[in-house]
């Protein structure tokens, strides 16, 4: 049996009233919740944390981790401090013989310049084992996971556009016109044809009421 | 002894337990009404509820405002009702209506009855989708039991009395074009 339009609106706001969330929902929603939780716990941060460090940031786990962030940049700087004083102190012995030259001349030129620019472009470093760690070191970094930025360029992305609106009332009219209606109905709209159509028709009006030429008159 | 990396993820989830206890008492609460709120926007079961979990998530990651805000509830149904706005415009809205259409139909009654009713069920859905924007925004969320009209208008921002024209307004309107055809 048909409803009156006022009861089919409040069944359907009914059915939309009575909704129930699938079985498990939430369940399946905090097991999301917490894997994402998880992936966010090992963040960048995290992860650029050398290995080495951990026993000592875990030891000091009831301190603020403002310790930690700290304890992290002054190893980057112990780091830093001892490579420079490396190749600032690299034994003669090791430097081959044109580069000691080169090396020389470069000094007397310009003596107050960083020796280091000379010695590391010029020859394989005296401890490859550290510059291949902090290769190791600098690729790992590099491969910081996607999940995170992913999941933040997804957040910020734009909205898909809406999809294009239908015709209105008007829109349809129109093209209802324009492909129904014949062609010459349609070239009766254009003025300069119409108005010659009218000259004709009026000539032909005059044309068959005028008096016919008699035969008496030839 | 345990290993260095049990260490750290011990930390981390010691350091993120306050948030996840919050969260796990948030999604107990709410995910029913965010639920019912995705799926009057939705019409679909599996889209609403990942809907709903986009929204949890999007709580996860902005749990330092939490303290901040003052009314939990109207901040969720907020984020599910932009959420389920946004995922809407990607499906295909025809669809889901024409399953829900069918699931009002009433199981008890002949074939072509029922096939009847669920093309009613169908022209006041499509109706429905033709309202201005603001009109059916408060009609869908007028049909959430929970909420009151003071609670749609904080989610829409608008005042009540404005909730309460849209909702006439949109009834009216919904009455009138039902009638002129557009159950046929």
């Amino acid at each position: 049996m048909r409803k009156s339009p006022e009861e089919a609106v409040t069944r359907v706001l009914a059915g939309l009233r009575d909704a129930e969330p699938p079985a498990g929902m939430e369940r399946r929603i905090l097991e999301a919740v917490h894997n994402r939780a998880s992936v966010k716990s090992t963040s960048a941060w995290h992860r650029l944390r050398p290995m080495w460090l951990i026993p000592s940031f875990t030891r000091w786990s009831t301190q603020p981790r403002i310790w930690g962030v700290g304890l992290v940049c002054a190893a980057a700087i112990f780091l830093a401090v001892s490579m420079i004083h490396r190749t600032q102190h690299i034994p003669t012995s090791a430097i081959p013989a044109n580069v000691a030259d080169a090396r020389a001349t470069i000094d007397a030129q310009h003596p107050h310049s960083p020796k280091e620019i000379a010695t590391t472009a010029q020859f394989a470093s005296p401890t490859p084992s550290r510059r291949s760690t902090r290769r190791t070191y600098l690729r790992r970094t590099a491969l910081i996971p996607d999940t995170d930025s992913q999941a933040l360029r997804e957040m910020r992305a734009s909205n898909h556009p809406a999809p294009p609106m239908p015709l209105t009332e008007q829109e349809k009219l129109l093209l209802r016109i324009a492909h129904k209606r014949a062609p010459e109905e349609l070239a009766e709209l254009n003025p300069v044809q119409r108005d010659a159509r009218d000259a004709q028709q009026k000539a032909e009006v005059q044309k068959f009421f005028e008096p016919a030429p008699t035969r008496n008159n030839e | 002894m345990a290993s260095i990396e049990e260490c750290s993820l011990v930390l981390s989830s010691m350091e993120g337990t306050g948030s996840e206890i919050d969260l796990t008492a948030l999604v107990e609460t709410y995910s029913a009404l965010l639920f019912r709120v995705a799926y009057s926007v939705l019409r679909c079961q599996p889209e609403a509820e990942d809907v709903v979990q986009d929204a949890f998530v999007r709580v996860l990651e902005r749990r330092s405002y939490l303290p901040v805000v003052r009314d939990m509830r109207v901040w969720l149904i907020r984020i599910t009702w932009n959420l389920s706005i946004d995922r809407r415009r990607r499906i295909r809205p025809e669809q889901m209506d024409e399953k829900f259409a069918d699931s009002l139909a009433a199981r008890n009654t002949p074939a072509d009855e029922a096939l009847a009713e669920a093309r009613q069920m169908k022209a006041v859905l499509r109706e429905i989708e033709k309202l201005p924007k603001g009109e059916r925004n408060a009609l869908l969320l007028s049909a959430i039991e929970e909420l009151g009209t003071a609670e749609i208008a904080k989610v829409l921002g608008r005042s009540e009395s404005a909730v309460r024209a849209l909702l006439f307004r949109a009834r009216a309107r919904l009455n009138k074009r039902l009638e002129k055809g557009g159950s046929a």
